[in-house]
């Protein structure tokens, strides 16, 4: 009997230095670009069996997840293959409902590589293939992919989680921080310099679940918590 | 006849030359920030998520990226920051709801805001929580004016699970064509075309995660600010202008 007690206050000794998962998501990476659809079947935005697929830059980064050389390379982001399976509507609000794809991060020279190239009417001979050479520095799985779309304006936002399975720093991220989310704004019309062929302009983020770091204490403080 | 047709030809290409031309340059994205940016308001409800009638929202943030004509600025030099302050955004009417089969978007109009931008050292904004405190404004409004303008009007949508009231995110827009304008600061050169102040647009993704947002806050926004440069006219001589048709 003495000695399940011991186990018990072990177990508790070890969830107390063990991280445990916050409430609070944490920052992973900032992104900007345009997105269209390939292929697009028929004429309009967003409906079933079209593809949507997004291009640009990383911006910024969360330094403790990732690392970055801003200085010397170029990053830049892809989601691909997210294929339309439903829609939804709450005028003049439409809902698209997306099958999984994929989210990646490249990180290439700035001296020895090549630099990132929308073009036009994409896809093109520089989108994607120059959004996506270099180093895969991490990438994974995008589900639950809504996009909502304000069809007076052409403008919304879109949400998906992210399951990181890939690339040269998917180890620097803890295991417990591996199941991200991404979110951003979609913007159509004068300013944005949408290039031609595109659809939107894209500016938002990747985020992952945060962690609350361990603290010490005593077993005598421990055994307090139990004790009334 | 023919000396008349030549004569209205000409007056056409005078008054081509003397009126500036209406057509705008996009100039696309001038400046940039990602998850150092959120928003308070005086008149939110957290439990019904409804924004009521003359709430004020303001947002504080800090800037990760110039670009354009304002590229040669790097936002991110050790021991600087160029911070920005929206304030005066004010709806009349409460939220809206939109409702769908499995999702609902509420949608909040705001008018009459102000942005300062801020050139600032040492690095010292603080969000804090529950704003205003010490730091917010403060921190966030330190340092020299690098721009100021004015934000007519914001909507903001934002969309929500029926099934479990869970957020998806949403987005801000100030409107397409761009209207709001720069009135002052040190950089009102660079976004400037001629001797007017080019308009600019307000957008980006609006995160009201609670997970995602500081206590007393009611949304994290990452966004940027597109510039919209009307192309300026050129002065010329009728001499010029004819010699552009000589061989």
């Amino acid at each position: 009997m003495r000695m399940r007690n011991y186990f018990v206050l072990m177990a508790l000794g070890l969830a107390l230095t063990m991280p445990a998962r916050a409430h609070a998501d944490e920052f992973l990476a900032d992104f900007r670009g345009f997105d269209y659809e390939d292929p697009n079947n028929s004429p309009g935005f967003g409906n079933v069996g079209d593809n949507y697929h997004s291009l640009g830059y990383i911006t910024q980064v969360n330094p403790v997840l990732l690392t970055c050389d801003f200085t010397n390379n170029e990053y830049t982001y892809q989601f691909k293959d997210l294929t339309a399976i439903a829609t939804d509507a709450a005028p003049p609000f439409l809902f698209v409902f997306y099958a999984p794809g994929r989210f990646r991060i490249f990180e290439d020279s700035k001296t020895s590589g090549t630099a990132a190239d929308y073009g036009v009417n994409p896809p093109n001979a520089t989108a994607p293939s120059t959004f996506t050479d270099g180093t895969l520095t991490l990438g994974g799985v995008v589900s639950n992919f809504i996009l909502t779309l304000d069809l007076t304006n052409n403008n919304g936002s879109f949400n998906g989680d992210i399951t990181f399975d890939e690339g040269s720093q998917q180890g620097s991220i803890p295991p417990a921080q591996l199941n991200g989310w991404s979110f951003a704004g979609l913007t159509s019309g004068s300013g944005t310099g949408t290039p031609q062929g595109y659809s939107h302009q894209v500016d938002g983020e990747i985020r992952v679940p945060g962690v609350v770091p361990a603290y010490g204490t005593s077993w005598g403080k421990v055994k307090n918590l139990y004790r009334r | 006849m023919t000396k008349r047709l030549l004569r209205l030809a000409l007056m056409a290409a005078l008054f081509v030359v003397a009126v500036p031309v209406s057509a705008f340059a996009q100039t696309g994205t001038v400046i940039d920030w990602g998850p150092e940016c959120f928003a308070w308001e005086t008149g939110y409800n957290a439990t019904t998520h409804m924004t009521a009638a003359g709430s004020v929202m303001s947002i504080v943030g800090r800037i990760n990226g110039f670009l354009g004509p304002l590229g040669s600025i790097d936002p991110n030099t050790a021991g600087t920051e160029y911070t920005f302050y929206i304030t005066g955004l004010t709806n009349p009417a409460p939220t809206t709801t939109s409702v769908g089969g499995t999702l609902t978007v509420f949608s909040t109009v705001y008018h009459g805001g102000t942005i300062t931008i801020w050139q600032g050292s040492p690095r010292d904004a603080a969000f804090g929580t529950n704003p205003p405190n010490g730091t917010v404004p403060s921190t966030f409004t330190n340092g020299s004016l690098f721009l100021s303008g004015t934000i007519p009007t914001v909507t903001i949508n934002v969309t929500r699970f029926n099934s479990n009231g869970n957020w998806l995110s949403g987005n801000l827009d100030s409107g397409d064509p761009a209207n709001c304008l720069w009135t002052g600061g040190s950089a009102i050169g660079l976004v400037s075309s001629a001797v007017n102040a080019c308009p600019f647009r307000l957008t980006g993704g609006w995160d009201m995660k609670t997970t995602d947002v500081l206590a007393g806050y009611v949304s994290q926004y990452d966004g940027k600010i597109d510039l919209n440069c009307p192309t300026a006219a050129t002065q010329s001589t009728w001499g010029a202008i004819k010699s552009q048709y000589r061989d």
